[in-house]
């Protein structure tokens, strides 16, 4: 199964690719929403696991257009706040279709659980 | 003669002088009169001068040519007499400065030398005043005679700027605490997410003989990613936490020889996290940017001001603001486009953003303080005032342009110092050693952390979690200690104090280093005084530990540098 990380933090995408792995997964990485939407065109993902805030185009309005073109798709919407703090958004993200909301930072096993929940039973 | 012929003629002579007299007094009254009108006149003038004198504010000093009071005003003598006495006669330093010899930024001379007015700014250590003094020369025959000295004390006016500009800075620090929780999450995910995969994956885990969670087991490659991408984000926890304090410290304000160039990426990465994500932020920096001399916080506060202005700026928040830094050298065509540029060599910074512009009217008072197109309650108006402040102070000029409808630029020249130096380049080997080194800190987790580094660098430690602890080290006469490195928040004793007893009573002259989170709360002057030859601020990495180490050792002859083994 094929997971799709997008994150603009180099260091979070990267401990997510690599739990991803550990779990027994195929990983994807985008950068931003943008890219993400584009990498997901060519090789579509099972489940993506995005962060909200992001250049170019942000987690809330990636969420928005995957729901809205791929209703099936899981999404995992992960977040670190800014400037209203993570609280804020996360519902929010929730409201937009996210199956599943992690603030940052999360237990690594909980995230890899969710996600096997998601592809396995949801 | 009879008696009565004597009496008449003693009466005679009596009635002629009289009348004599009273003939010169009656015409010599006018005479007199004008003379005592005149005194008086005279007399009048010189109270009325002493008094008008004596009710000036400001203090005034009448001096000779060789700088010392001939008059002083009532203001003069409450600023420079302790007890009131007079001020004739003394020389101006010594009464300003408390020297017996003229101030180095003296500026008499100079009034004298060009003969015309001077003013300058001065801040007298010895009298704890900021005064704002002015010299003006006394002339009689084309000769200078003289000077009158006014001081207007502005030491309350400095006093507000700098708590103005502290209460700028808290404001751009409530704008930055959202974009540092944010950052500050992303390292502790990166941080607690990599331990964790650690402790799911090391088989020595499982002791219950259970097979890890998910997975394959852990390579060595694998432990050694997971451990750099640990260290990689605890450095970025370093790097912002000394950013946050480099910008918070109320009174520092010390420039320093510093890249720009790394300190605006950095902002402008915090910036990226505390923006709305729906603005384009851009940064352009040519590869190659001298130092300037500045103070890190200071840049920031700039870098964060502008580009939240700009995000402001920009309709329904949606837009580009363009960030750039680039070197220039600037001619005659600069000095007449931009007001107050001197020729010279700049690194230039621009914030450009696509926002509604600002109209002429409004950018002829841009940098007034309190001027502000908000409304009341969103904000003071003091911020590009502040900000124009802290430019010039750093020798620099600010420029503004901007076409309504379009967007506004502002553009910042800081005079550029010497060539950029090379960075040094460091290798990874450790020098290592093996004399005896005592470790003091009252975190155990830390002092067995470094025990063990130590130790792997050839050191025998001598480990203490209390001073106590470490004093009772010192008491056994047989034990051999080359160096001692201690914490300074300790317990009962600071690690100062601690300095100060082994450098005094125990170990005269043994070498100390001093390791410290908060700077500011000692200084290198009263470290030093206390038998401290080396002060490393928290977090201390391994490799500069490890050089300091060996800097403050002397030399031994077999002492070979050891790797880190990876």
């Amino acid at each position: 199964m094929r997971i799709l990380v997008i994150d603009d933090d180099d260091q979070m995408r990267t401990l997510l690719r690599q739990v991803m792995e550990w779990a027994g997964y195929e990983v994807m990485e985008a950068e931003n929403g943008r890219e993400g939407m584009q990498k997901h065109l060519k090789q579509p993902a099972d489940l993506v696991i995005t962060d909200l805030i992001m250049p170019e185009q942000e987690g809330l309005e990636t969420i928005t257009s995957l729901k809205k073109a791929y209703p099936a798709i899981k999404i995992i919407a992960i977040s670190g706040g800014g400037r209203i703090g993570p609280e804020a958004y996360l519902p929010a993200a929730q409201e937009l279709g996210a199956d599943k909301v992690f603030t940052k930072p999360f237990d690594v096993h909980e995230l890899a659980e969710a996600v096997r929940e998601l592809l396995h039973h949801g | 003669m009879n008696a009565l012929t004597l009496w008449i003629v003693c009466s005679v002579l009596a009635l002629y002088t009289i009348f004599s007299v009273a003939y010169y007094l009656f015409r010599l009254r006018p005479r007199l009169q004008v003379h005592s009108e005149g005194c008086e006149t005279l007399q009048k003038a010189l109270d009325e001068w002493q008094c008008i004198f004596d009710v000036i504010v400001d203090p005034v000093l009448v001096l000779d040519s060789e700088s010392r009071v001939t008059r002083g005003n009532r203001a003069a003598v409450q600023l420079l007499s302790s007890d009131g006495s007079s001020l004739e006669g003394k020389a101006c330093h010594s009464l300003f400065a408390g020297t017996d010899t003229p101030c180095p930024f003296c500026f008499i001379s100079s009034a004298c030398a060009e003969n015309k007015p001077h003013c300058q700014e001065i801040t007298h250590d010895y009298l704890g005043r900021t005064l704002m003094v002015n010299c003006f020369p006394l002339q009689e025959e084309e000769k200078i005679v003289g000077f009158v000295v006014t001081a207007k004390d502005i030491s309350h006016q400095r006093n507000l700027e700098k708590q103005l500009m502290h209460a700028h800075k808290m404001e751009s620090i409530a704008t930055l605490a959202g974009g540092i929780a944010h950052d500050f999450n992303n390292i502790l995910g990166a941080i607690l997410g990599n331990t964790d995969l650690l402790l799911y994956r090391i088989p020595v885990q499982n002791k219950d003989g259970s097979s890890p969670l998910f997975g394959p087991p852990l390579t060595t490659a694998e432990l050694i990613e997971h451990l750099h991408a640990i260290k990689q984000a605890g450095n970025r926890a370093k790097d912002l936490v000394s950013q946050i304090l480099a910008f918070s410290r109320q009174s520092s304000h010390k420039r320093q020889d510093l890249s720009i160039a790394p300190l605006v990426k950095e902002t402008c990465r915090l910036l990226r996290s505390t923006l709305p994500t729906t603005i384009d932020i851009k940064v352009s920096i040519s590869d190659r940017i001298d130092m300037i001399h500045a103070d890190p916080g200071q840049i920031q506060q700039i870098v964060m001001q502008l580009c939240t202005n700009a995000a402001q700026s920009l309709e329904n928040q949606c837009g580009t603001i363009e960030i750039s830094l680039r070197q220039t050298e600037t001619g005659k065509a600069e000095q007449h486009r931009y007001h107050g540029l001197k020729p010279g060599f700049y690194v230039v910074l621009t914030i450009k953003d696509t926002g509604k512009g600002i109209s002429q009217e409004t950018l002829e008072r841009i940098f007034d303080p309190f001027f502000t197109t908000r409304e009341v309650g969103e904000g003071s108006g003091m911020g590009l005032a502040v900000l124009h402040g802290i430019i010039t102070t750093h020798e620099g000029v600010i420029d503004v342009s901007s076409t309504l409808g379009k967007g506004t630029v502002f553009t910042i020249f800081f005079p550029r110092i010497a060539e950029t130096k090379e960075v040094e380049q460091q290798n990874d080997i450790l020098p290592g050693g093996d004399e005896t080194i005592l470790f003091v800190d009252d975190e155990e987790e830390i002092v067995k952390m470094r025990t063990r580094m130590l130790a792997h660098l050839g050191y025998r430690v001598l480990a203490a979690d209390t001073p106590e602890r470490a004093l009772q080290y010192f008491e056994k006469e047989d034990e051999q200690i080359d160096l001692m490195i201690t914490d300074h928040t300790m317990p009962r004793m600071t690690g100062i104090q601690l300095a100060d007893r082994v450098s005094r009573l125990l170990r005269p002259g043994l070498p100390i280093i001093l390791c410290s989170g908060y700077s500011e709360a000692v200084t290198m002057e009263e470290a030093k005084r206390c038998g401290v030859h080396r002060f490393l601020a928290k977090p201390v990495d391994m490799q500069l530990l490890a050089r300091a180490v060996r800097e403050i050792l002397p030399k031994k002859r077999g002492v070979e540098d050891e790797n880190l083994g990876d």
